[in-house]
């Protein structure tokens, strides 16, 4: 009953972070709308155009995956480490600390934790080690202490999960980094992982985890806190790569091979940044009138104009 | 069935919940906007029953700990006694303010998270002093940068040395944004890849069961 109820409110959520996962591609056009009630809102079309050419892509490169054709991803440091410090942990036999973040398990990026999550507590559960994981959301929680139970069930150690290790701490962001800090300090934890949403109180908890010997690998999505995270961490996963490495602790191809559609699509957005560099270079030097002048194309000037409208919106 | 419940009809749920939220981003008819907040209505329910579940998880937790006298219980003891004593303020008083709750929260909360955040002063230094120590290509070129943003945005130095100021100005503004663009971007497709990859059941991480 609780375990379906936590699935039920994840379901809700996560069909409610779909739309705002998709807004940060062209969010800036949308906020403009507020006064429009018709059936298509025009402002989000190039929002729209670059949702459909990724899930596009997306969809291509799932393809792809079912027929099983090698891809070859390019390792993530932060990733490889994983086995090392879980190893490491084990060695000192002392715990591992996992903090998924702030943010809920509504966001995309607390879902891409989870499955790194998994793969830890899996390491963990084969070399008998304990996994603390303080959580700060409370629909983090359910949703935590159930994959670490089924990670401890899937290498047959059931019985050594500890439901205690998994707790809900509070939601308040300083206390939780003093709960999670003493933490740290009591149970002098070998290996801390920090991957997710995180603000302020990060570098609370991660100096308390340099100030202890941990090992840190770390990974987040928040921009403010990356140079916070690359300065204390030993391994680190920056922004996307937390999400790919979501997909890489799995072995299921599918979900591998839909990194390639990541690369295929900033690569599309790499070449629109050089296109719209050159012709901005290209009016501002007055090269484009005198091309499209010598091209003989009527209405150079309302060309150009309209190319301008579009690079900037105007 | 159990197999049903546990993953069968909730993928469902997200496939056509998730498709419409996705949808009805791009339609402002009151026709779909209105489902739409109703779905967002639904899920007020569904988070107070999960703090419920996650406070009576946290309580239970501690009182294991008082009960099977586990090392520093104590601590317990102080966790139970204030959450019994702010619950029991809140309900008999009120939260409002000029009441004994908002008092004990202002006076007693509020500076301990203060406190805390005050650390971050400390930390910041330990970090910088860390990250700055000069001892690879990178870490000077860090160094470098974080020098002339530091001294370029002091008003006396802009004043006093000009190119200072104007090439913090630069640093921040081309270099910096490019590359937080560039996470950015990133971010927004491994969100966007994530929340699909949910939708059409390809990550079966959190809704399988046993799996």
């Amino acid at each position: 009953m609780r375990a379906s109820l936590a699935v039920l409110g994840l379901v809700l959520a996560l069909s409610t972070s779909a739309a705002a996962a998709a807004a940060p591609v062209a969010s800036a056009a949308g906020k403009r709308d507020g006064e429009a009630r018709g059936w298509f809102d025009s402002k989000r079309a190039v929002n729209l155009g670059a949702v459909v050419v990724f899930a596009g892509l997306f969809l291509w490169f799932v393809r792809t995956g079912r027929k099983g054709r090698p891809l070859y991803l390019r390792p993530i440091a932060g990733l490889s480490a994983i086995d090392d410090a879980v190893g490491r942990a084990a060695e000192m036999g002392r715990p591992i600390l996992y903090a998924p973040g702030l943010s809920s398990v509504t966001e995309p990026v607390t879902v891409a934790s989870m499955g790194v999550l998994g793969r830890v507590a899996e390491r963990a559960a084969r070399l008998h080690t304990r996994v603390k994981v303080p959580n700060y959301d409370p629909l983090t929680y359910p949703v935590a202490q159930e994959i670490v139970r089924r990670a401890f069930a899937k290498v047959g150690r059931a019985d050594e999960f500890q439901p205690d290790d998994v707790s809900y701490l509070t939601s308040r962001s300083f206390t939780y980094a003093a709960a999670v800090a003493g933490m740290m300090t009591r149970e002098r934890t070998a290996s801390n992982f920090f991957v997710g949403h995180f603000f302020s109180e990060y570098l609370i908890l991660a100096e308390t985890g340099v100030a202890t010997g941990a090992v840190q690998i770390g990974g987040t999505d928040s921009v403010a806190q990356l140079p916070f995270v690359i300065t204390t961490c030993d391994h680190t996963m920056i922004g996307e790569e937390v999400f790919a490495a979501a997909a890489l602790v799995g072995d299921d191809p599918v979900s591998r091979s839909t990194i390639r559609a990541h690369d295929w699509f900033k690569l599309l957005i790499f070449a629109f940044v050089i296109l719209g560099a050159g012709l901005k270079l290209a009016i501002d030097a007055g090269a484009l009138a005198w091309t499209l002048d010598g091209l003989g194309v009527d209405g150079a000037q309302r060309v150009i104009a309209r190319i301008t409208a579009a690079l900037y919106g105007g | 069935m159990k197999r049903a419940l546990g993953y069968r009809v909730p993928a469902a749920l997200l496939l056509v919940l998730g498709l419409f939220m996705a949808i009805q981003y791009y339609i402002p008819h009151p026709i779909v906007q209105a489902p739409k907040e109703l779905i967002l209505q639904w899920k007020q329910p569904i988070n107070a029953y999960i703090i419920f579940l996650a406070l009576g998880g946290l309580v239970a937790m501690h009182v294991r700990r008082v009960v099977r006298r586990r090392e520093r219980w104590g601590y317990s003891v102080l966790t139970l006694a204030a959450a019994a004593a702010m619950t029991f303020l809140g309900l008999a008083y009120g939260i409002q303010d000029d009441t004994v709750f908002a008092d004990w929260f202002a006076y007693l909360v509020t500076p301990i998270e203060a406190t805390m955040f005050s650390l971050l002063a400390f930390f910041v230094a330990s970090a910088a002093f860390r990250a700055f120590r000069a001892r690879t290509v990178g870490a000077t070129i860090l160094l470098v940068s974080a020098a002339i943003v530091m001294l370029g945005m002091i008003p006396t130095v802009q004043d006093a040395i000009p190119p200072l100021g104007d090439a913090a100005q630069f640093l921040l503004k081309y270099p910096n944004t490019a590359a937080k663009r560039a996470i950015m971007v990133g971010v927004a497709l491994g969100a966007i890849s994530v929340s699909l990859k949910a939708i059409f059941g390809i990550d079966k991480t959190i809704l399988s069961k046993g799996g």
